[in-house]
C-alpha cells in the first residue's frame, strides 16, 4: 500500500493576513485508509482539505511553504483537471453542490466536463447512482430529495470521477440524524468495498471512532496527535486542553481519572466501555440494575 | 413554479422540436414584428401564430393569463402615445375620452403595431425558455461555437436566484423576530428596514457564489477545452420541415407587409370610427 | 394579580403553508412555564422549527391558537411578542447587518427603549455569557464564523427574554463553548426564564434540557422528562436515534440508565470506591 497524501513541513498564510494558519504540518495518509481530523474552530482544518482539494492555490491565493504529495506527485505541480480526477470534494451545505435540474443531469455533468465519450458517461453515472440507492429518483429533481439524499448525491457526482482519494469537510453537520447515519453509512462502504482512502472532518466523533483507522488532532495549525483512535483519546490531558469532544464513553472514564481512579485504557466504543466497566468493578461485579 | 427559471416539463410537440428551431422561430418572430411595427393588424397574425404554439406546448395559459392582465394595461398606453403622434395624420376615427387624443386610423394601426413589435418577441423569448431545458441550451451555445461557459452562467443565474430568494424570505424571518418590521405598512419604516435585509443577503449571496464556485471546480468545470454531453441534442426531420415552415409562414407575412398589404380593411365596420 | 407563569400555551396547532400543500403541523398542543429547558427533537421535515415559528408569532396557525405571556399571536404584532420571545437562528450572517458589534447588539435595545446605561450593560453581559472578547467597535463581518453565531446568540441573551428558541444554534461553535453556554443558559432556567433548544445532539441535550418533546411527521408524538426519553433505547432506535453511550454502557452492565457524563462517573466513582453495593441507586 502505498502512500496516499505525504505532507511535509506545510505553512500556508492567506493573502493579506500576517499569520500563519498552517504551521508545519507533516501527515503521511496510506492509500485506502481513513483519517478523521478534529479540532477547535480556527484550527486550520478547512484550510489544510483546501490545499488537499486544490482550492487553494488554483482558487485562493496565499503563500505556501513545503511539500504536498497526493498519489506521489506534488500537488501544487499538478494542473486543476489532473487534481479532480484523482481527489473529489464535498463539503457542509448540500444544497450548494447541486447545480442541475435532475439527479441524472448532477452525476453526469462532471464526466461531461472532462470530455469523456457519451456511452462512458451514462455507464458510469448510472453505476455511481445504483451504487448509492438513487436509481429510483434519477429523473427527479433534486429539490424532492431529504438533505441527506442531496449529500449522497453530491458525494456519488464526485465519486462519478472515480476519485481515489475522497475528502469531507463536515458532511452530516448540517443534517438531521437520519440523514447523518445515511451519509456515514455510504461513507464506510466506500472505504470497505471500494478501498478509497478518505480524510473526513467531523465533529461527531463516535462513528468515527468505530471506522477510523486514526484520529488526527489539530490545534493552531499544527497536528497535535496523529493515531490510532485508541491512543489519541487515551491522553485526557490532550483532549482536554484543546478542547474537543471525545466520544462520551471516553469521557466518562477521564472523570474517573480525575477521581484518582486507576484506569489501563480509555474506552471509546460502547463495546469497549461494557468491558472496561465490567474489569473495574472487578469481581465485584454482578449486581443487576434493579431501578 | 418550477425549479428553474421558466421551463415547464410536458410532453409536446414543441418540447420535442431541437431548441435550434425554437431560436430561429424568435429571431424570425422579431425580424418579421419589425417589418410590421407600423401595422397592427398584420402583426397580430404573428401574435395569433405564437398564441397556437403556446397551445401546442400545452404551457399553462392561466399563468401567462396574468401577465396578459398586465400586458392589457400596456396595450392601451402603447396604442395612445404612439397614436398621440399621428393624430393628424389618417381618418379620424373617434377621440379618447380621457386624454383627449384623437385616435386615427393610422394612429391604430401604428399603436399596435409597436404593441406587438414588443409583445411578440416576449412571447417568442417565454416559449423557447419555457419549452427548452437549461441543459439543452448550454449545448446549444457549444454547438453555435459559443464557449459554454456562457450557457452555464444563465442556468447557474437561475439556481442562484432560487437561492437567494429563499435567503431573503429566511432573512426576513430573522429580523422579524428581533423585532425589526421588515414587512410594515409605513413606506418609511420600510425603507430603513431594508439595511437589515440587504445586508445579510449580500454577504449571503456571496458566500453562496463562492459555493458553487467550488462545486464548479471539484466537478472539473472549464478545465476541458471540449466538454461532452450524456443527452446530446439530435437534429431530426421533423426539425427540419419545421424550420421550413418557420421561415416559410414568416417570411410570408414580412413580405405580404413590404408590398403594403394590410389586413386593416378586414377588420368588421363597427370596429372602426363612429363612436 | 395572576402571575403568569405559563409562558406558551399552544393548543391544537395545524398549519400548513398553502392551500395545495400537505400540513406540516398536526393537531399540536404545547405548554411551556417558567424554568423550563426544552429539547425539540425529530428528523428534518417533521415541523420543529415550523413549531417554533409559531412560538414567537412569525407563523400563523390555520387552526388553533398559540398564546404568549396570554397574547394571542393572530392579533399581536411580531415585533411585541419579540420582547418576550427570542429566536436564534441556524446561520448568523442572515442576522447581522449593522456596522459595530455594539450596533448590532444595540439595535434590538434601543427599539426596547433602554438606556444607554443600560445597553452598556446588558452588551457586556451578553458577550461575556458567549465568551467574545471582541472590541465593541469591531466590524462583525471581519468576525470569524463561530464568533460571529457567537454574536448572534449573544444578540438575543442581551434581551434577556422571557423565552429563548435556539434553532440549531451551534454549528462552526466547538464542543466545549457550546457547553458553556448552555450552561450560561441554564443559569437562565433558574432565573426564571424558559429555553426551547432545537437540535440533533442527543447528548448536549441530555447534559442541559430536563424535558424533551419529539415530533414527527407534524406531531408530537412524546413529551416528557429527559433522562426517561434519552434512556429508553428501544423508543430511540424504532425512530433512527443512536442512544448515547452512556446509556448503552450503563444498561449493558446493568449499572443503571444515564443521560449524562458527570452523573455516570460519579455513580462508577462511588461503587468503585466505596464498594458495589446492591443499593438502588437512583438517579434522579
Amino acid at each position: 500500500m502505498g502512500l496516499a497524501i505525504e505532507i511535509e513541513d506545510l505553512w500556508f498564510k492567506y493573502p493579506l493576513s500576517e499569520d500563519w494558519v498552517l504551521k508545519g504540518i507533516d501527515i503521511d495518509i496510506r492509500e485506502g485508509e481513513f483519517v478523521a481530523i478534529m479540532g477547535p474552530s480556527g484550527c486550520g482544518k478547512s484550510t489544510l482539505l483546501y490545499i488537499l482539494a486544490g482550492i487553494i492555490p488554483n482558487m485562493i491565493r496565499g503563500e505556501i511553504r513545503g511539500s504536498v504529495k497526493v498519489l506521489g506527485k506534488e500537488i501544487l505541480n499538478l494542473r486543476p483537471e489532473e487534481i479532480v480526477r484523482n481527489i473529489g470534494f464535498v463539503f457542509q451545505n448540500p444544497d450548494s453542490q447541486l447545480l442541475m435540474p435532475t439527479v441524472i443531469e448532477e452525476v453526469v455533468m462532471g464526466l461531461e466536463n472532462l470530455g469523456l465519450p457519451r456511452e462512458e458517461i451514462l455507464a458510469r453515472a448510472w453505476n455511481v447512482i445504483k451504487y448509492v440507492g438513487l436509481d429510483g429518483k434519477a429523473r427527479q429533481s433534486p429539490r424532492s430529495l431529504s438533505a441527506g439524499e442531496k449529500q449522497i448525491l453530491a458525494i456519488a457526482s464526485v465519486l462519478a470521477l472515480k476519485p481515489k482519494i475522497l475528502i469531507l469537510d463536515e458532511p452530516t453537520s448540517m443534517l438531521d440524524h437520519i440523514g447523518t447515519a445515511k451519509v456515514l453509512g455510504l461513507i464506510e462502504r466506500l472505504k470497505r468495498e471500494a478501498g478509497i482512502t478518505v480524510v473526513v472532518v467531523e465533529h461527531r466523533i463516535e462513528w468515527a471512532v468505530e471506522v477510523a483507522d486514526k484520529i488526527a488532532i489539530m490545534n493552531n495549525g499544527r497536528i497535535e496527535a496523529y493515531g490510532d483512535p485508541r491512543e489519541v483519546f487515551g491522553v485526557p490531558n490532550l483532549v482536554r486542553k484543546i478542547g474537543i469532544r471525545p466520544p462520551m464513553i471516553s469521557e466518562v472514564f477521564y472523570r474517573l481519572v480525575e477521581d484518582g481512579i486507576e484506569i489501563h485504557g480509555i474506552p471509546i466504543t460502547v463495546d469497549e466501555g461494557v468491558k472496561a466497566v465490567k474489569e473495574i468493578l472487578g469481581g465485584r461485579f454482578g449486581q443487576a440494575y434493579r431501578g | 413554479m418550477s425549479e428553474l427559471g421558466l421551463y415547464v416539463d410536458r410532453k409536446s410537440p414543441i418540447h420535442s422540436l431541437d431548441p435550434r428551431v425554437k431560436i430561429l422561430w424568435f429571431a424570425m418572430v422579431l425580424f418579421s414584428s419589425i417589418i410590421c411595427q407600423f401595422d397592427g393588424s398584420v402583426s397580430f397574425l404573428i401574435f395569433l401564430s405564437l398564441l397556437i404554439g403556446m397551445i401546442i406546448a400545452k404551457l399553462p395559459l392561466t399563468r401567462f393569463l396574468l401577465t396578459f392582465l398586465y400586458g392589457s394595461i400596456f396595450f392601451l398606453v402603447a396604442v395612445l402615445v404612439w397614436a398621440s403622434y399621428y393624430q393628424n395624420i389618417g381618418e379620424y376615427l373617434f377621440t379618447f375620452p380621457l386624454a383627449g387624443i384623437r385616435i386615427t386610423d393610422v394612429g391604430l394601426l401604428v399603436g399596435t403595431g409597436k404593441f406587438f413589435l414588443i409583445i411578440n418577441p416576449v412571447i417568442a423569448m417565454t416559449i423557447l425558455l419555457s419549452t427548452v431545458k437549461p441543459y439543452d441550451l448550454v449545448q446549444v451555445f457549444s454547438k453555435l461555437g459559443l464557449p459554454y461557459k456562457a450557457g452555464f452562467m444563465f442556468l447557474l443565474s437561475l439556481r442562484m436566484l432560487t437561492l437567494a430568494i429563499a435567503e431573503i424570505r429566511n432573512i426576513m424571518d430573522v429580523q422579524k423576530a428581533r423585532g425589526i418590521e421588515v414587512d410594515s405598512k409605513n413606506p418609511i419604516k420600510r425603507v430603513s428596514n431594508m439595511i437589515p435585509v440587504f445586508i445579510p443577503l449580500i454577504i449571503r449571496v456571496m458566500s453562496l457564489a463562492w459555493e458553487l464556485s467550488i462545486t464548479l471546480m471539484v466537478r472539473g468545470f472549464g478545465y476541458s477545452r471540449t466538454r461532452g454531453y450524456a443527452f446530446p441534442i439530435q437534429w431530426s426531420g421533423k426539425d427540419t420541415l419545421t424550420s421550413i415552415l418557420i421561415i416559410a409562414i414568416y417570411t410570408s407575412i414580412a413580405v405580404y407587409k413590404l408590398m403594403g398589404f394590410s389586413l386593416y380593411s378586414l377588420i368588421p365596420v363597427p370596429f372602426k370610427g363612429g363612436f | 394579580m395572576v402571575v403568569l407563569d405559563k409562558l406558551i400555551e399552544a393548543k391544537d396547532l395545524w398549519y400548513r403553508y398553502s392551500q395545495g400543500s400537505g400540513w406540516v403541523l398536526r393537531g399540536v398542543s404545547l405548554n411551556i412555564v417558567r424554568g423550563e429547558f426544552i429539547g425539540l427533537i425529530g428528523e428534518s421535515g417533521a415541523g420543529k422549527t415550523t413549531l417554533a415559528k409559531h412560538l414567537n408569532g412569525l407563523l400563523k396557525p390555520n387552526r388553533g391558537f398559540v398564546k404568549v405571556l396570554g397574547m394571542d399571536t393572530r392579533r399581536t404584532p411580531t415585533s411585541k411578542i419579540a420582547r418576550h420571545v427570542g429566536y436564534v437562528f441556524q446561520n448568523p450572517d442572515s442576522q447581522i447587518f449593522a456596522a459595530t458589534i455594539y450596533d448590532e447588539i444595540a439595535s434590538g435595545l434601543k427599539k426596547l427603549g433602554y438606556s444607554n446605561e443600560e445597553i452598556a450593560g446588558r452588551i457586556e453581559y451578553a458577550l461575556k455569557a458567549v465568551d467574545l472578547k471582541k472590541p465593541l467597535t469591531l466590524s462583525p463581518h471581519i468576525l470569524s464564523f463561530g464568533e460571529r453565531h457567537r454574536l448572534a446568540i449573544a444578540t438575543v441573551l442581551a434581551i434577556k427574554p422571557d423565552i429563548i428558541i435556539l434553532d440549531e444554534p451551534f454549528a462552526g461553535i466547538d464542543y466545549r463553548r457550546s457547553l458553556q453556554m448552555l450552561q450560561t443558559l441554564r443559569k437562565l432556567v433558574e432565573e426564571g426564564h424558559s429555553i426551547v433548544l432545537i437540535a440533533h445532539d442527543l447528548q448536549l441535550i441530555g447534559e442541559v434540557a430536563d424535558r424533551v418533546v419529539v415530533m414527527k411527521q407534524g406531531s408530537i408524538i412524546r413529551d416528557g422528562d429527559v433522562e426517561e426519553i434519552l434512556g429508553d433505547i428501544g423508543f430511540l432506535e424504532e425512530n433512527g436515534y443512536t442512544p448515547l453511550q452512556a446509556t448503552l454502557v450503563g444498561i449493558r452492565t446493568g449499572l443503571g440508565r444515564y443521560v449524562r457524563v458527570e452523573d455516570m462517573a460519579r455513580d462508577l466513582s462511588r461503587r468503585i470506591k466505596y464498594g458495589n453495593h446492591n443499593e438502588n441507586i437512583k438517579l434522579l
